[in-house]
């Protein structure tokens, strides 16, 4: 993945073209598409970036036929680059397209209208979005704010260890024994930021970490032990010893091995070639119970992994995706009670805990109720579907606490996308109801989170 | 070949030289080997695995979109 450039987008003209290459780099080599391919580049919002480059190119008309479908791709490339998919209506998009072509919506219009099609290509997005921790954040944010300093669109694993390192407070900060606590939080959102393949592999492992652990959030150490297990040992400061590190965050994660653990794969090996000589049959079977058991570890690892298989609303995959994401947030033990924000936070989230989660038989029969717009059972079933979502907006907002705004204004804005999700649900479409409301939820809280503050 | 254009290339001395040399060897005008070289970065880039993949995607996906604005 990198950055968009000129051969980018003469190749992309060569895919809708007859025109032949040098002919089009001729055509293409000017400055007002350099000028717009720097503006594609500059930090801004993916969605913003596309838009520019989408009007840009339409306004420009470089190509003496096929522009527009040029612009488009251009922008779904760019788009492509950040992981980021773009669902858009044809004939919407094409009626669109042709009022830029006459000189209608300008660039930042284009932008609010694109960034509600904006999604994550990848799961992984959702599930690191989720389930960060404070510290995991402010590494990541860290990472990405290096590589853009360097003039690096994407942020390599070597950034994603910096930003650790710079973080100073997590798990890994202290098990490489790095105490820079002055590092600054930057605000970030993944769907701004562009990891290289290298950092995204890193983050899955991190993932796969935290779930094979047994734990609710990645936090900065399972992000150091995702780079150890991504081949990145060789990027620690000099004189740090990788096997130690490991141990140290394994210690600080609250798993380090006792001697008795660590001894287990020597003892069982034992076990068994003692068994070979006095009983046959129970030492095979101990090596079948062994594999299995094995066997079950890696299950678990493919199927977190799977997320980062093709993701669209219609994929039903998603569900379980959502589904194992609100497992994987749910809060361990009863909510604490007191003043201030914390204490409103803390009961309202337990009053929406309250509300019963629903069937997928429960959730279409409710749609049904209000497609057949009686009233006022067709507003009680609304009711009812937004109550029992509440709790998926509270685990949403968790994940955005790094962009400063508190924790209740986030919630209400995803209350609102939640609201805006139950009347342009289809379900005829075949995906649950979540799914497609995680989405609202997400674009409500992202707009409030992106929105600069009075 | 249909309409041309003419354009002025600056190289460094050594790289001019090689360029001549090449078509020297080949028995061609220096302009057919650069727009040949100019053609194989082009198709370079869009064998690129990762532009293909991107591309692949685009175009399966917004079939419809793209094939509503050939008409242009």
């Amino acid at each position: 993945v990198r950055a968009l450039d000129l051969v980018d987008v003469v190749a992309l003209a060569a895919e809708v073209s007859d025109v032949e290459p040098p002919k089009l780099l001729e055509l293409l080599d000017t400055p007002e598409v350099g000028a717009l391919l720097a503006e594609a580049q500059a930090p801004l919002p993916p969605h913003e970036a596309a838009a520019a480059l989408l009007v840009g190119l339409v306004e420009i008309g470089p190509l003496p036929t096929g522009n527009r479908r040029l612009a488009l791709l251009a922008a779904l490339h760019l788009l492509g680059g950040y992981g980021l998919e773009v669902e858009l209506d044809p004939h919407a998009t094409r009626d669109l397209l042709a009022a830029v072509q006459a000189g209608g919506p300008d660039a930042p219009s284009v932008a609010i209208w694109l960034g509600p099609h904006v999604m994550a290509r990848d799961p992984l997005d959702c599930a690191l979005r989720d389930s960060l921790s404070t510290d995991a954040w402010r590494a990541i944010g860290l990472a990405v704010d290096r590589a853009r300093r360097h003039r690096r669109l994407l942020a390599s694993p070597a950034d994603l260890l910096l930003g650790l390192l710079r973080e100073g407070t997590g798990p890994a900060a202290l098990a490489t024994g790095a105490d820079d606590t002055t590092a600054e939080v930057v605000m970030i959102t993944p769907a701004d930021a562009g990891f290289e393949v290298g950092t995204r592999t890193v983050m899955a492992l991190a993932l796969r970490a935290a779930v094979t652990l047994g734990h609710r959030q990645i936090t900065g150490g399972h992000l150091l032990l995702g780079l150890l297990d991504g081949g990145h040992a060789g990027l620690l400061p000099a004189g740090v010893d990788a096997t130690d590190v490991r141990r140290r965050v394994l210690d600080l994660l609250g798993l380090a091995d006792s001697p008795e653990r660590t001894d287990l794969g020597a003892r069982l090996s034992e076990l068994i070639r003692r068994l070979r000589t006095t009983d046959p049959a129970a030492a095979v079977e101990l090596e079948e119970v062994t594999e299995l058991l094995r066997t079950g570890v890696d299950r678990t690892i493919e199927t977190v992994l799977a997320w980062r298989g093709e993701l669209s609303l219609t994929a039903l995959g998603q569900d379980e995706a959502v589904d194992s994401l609100l497992a994987l947030q749910r809060p361990p033990g009863p909510v604490p009670a007191g003043s201030g924000e914390a204490g409103l936070l803390a009961r309202y989230v337990a009053d929406v805990a309250r509300y019963p989660k629903l069937s997928r038989a429960e959730e279409a029969e409710l749609f049904a109720v209000i497609k057949a717009a009686v009233e006022p059972e067709a507003a009680l079933s609304e009711r009812r579907l937004i109550q029992s979502n509440l709790e998926l907006v509270v685990t949403i907002a968790r994940g955005y606490h790094a962009s400063g705004l508190p924790m209740l204004d986030l919630i209400q804005e995803g209350n609102l996308g939640l609201m805006q999700a139950v009347p342009r649900y289809d379900p005829t479409k075949g995906y649950r109801f979540t799914t497609f409301a995680t989405w609202w939820i997400r674009n409500y809280i992202q707009r409030a989170a992106g929105r600069p503050r009075a | 070949m249909g309409e041309t254009k003419n354009m002025l290339l600056r190289l460094d001395p050594e790289l001019a030289d090689r360029l001549g040399m090449v078509a020297q060897v080949e028995g061609r005008p220096v302009s057919g080997v650069v727009r040949d070289a100019i053609a194989a970065y082009v198709e370079a880039r869009r064998r690129d695995p990762e532009f293909r993949r991107l591309v692949e995607s685009s175009l399966s996906r917004h079939a419809e979109l793209l094939g509503l604005l050939a008409d242009e």
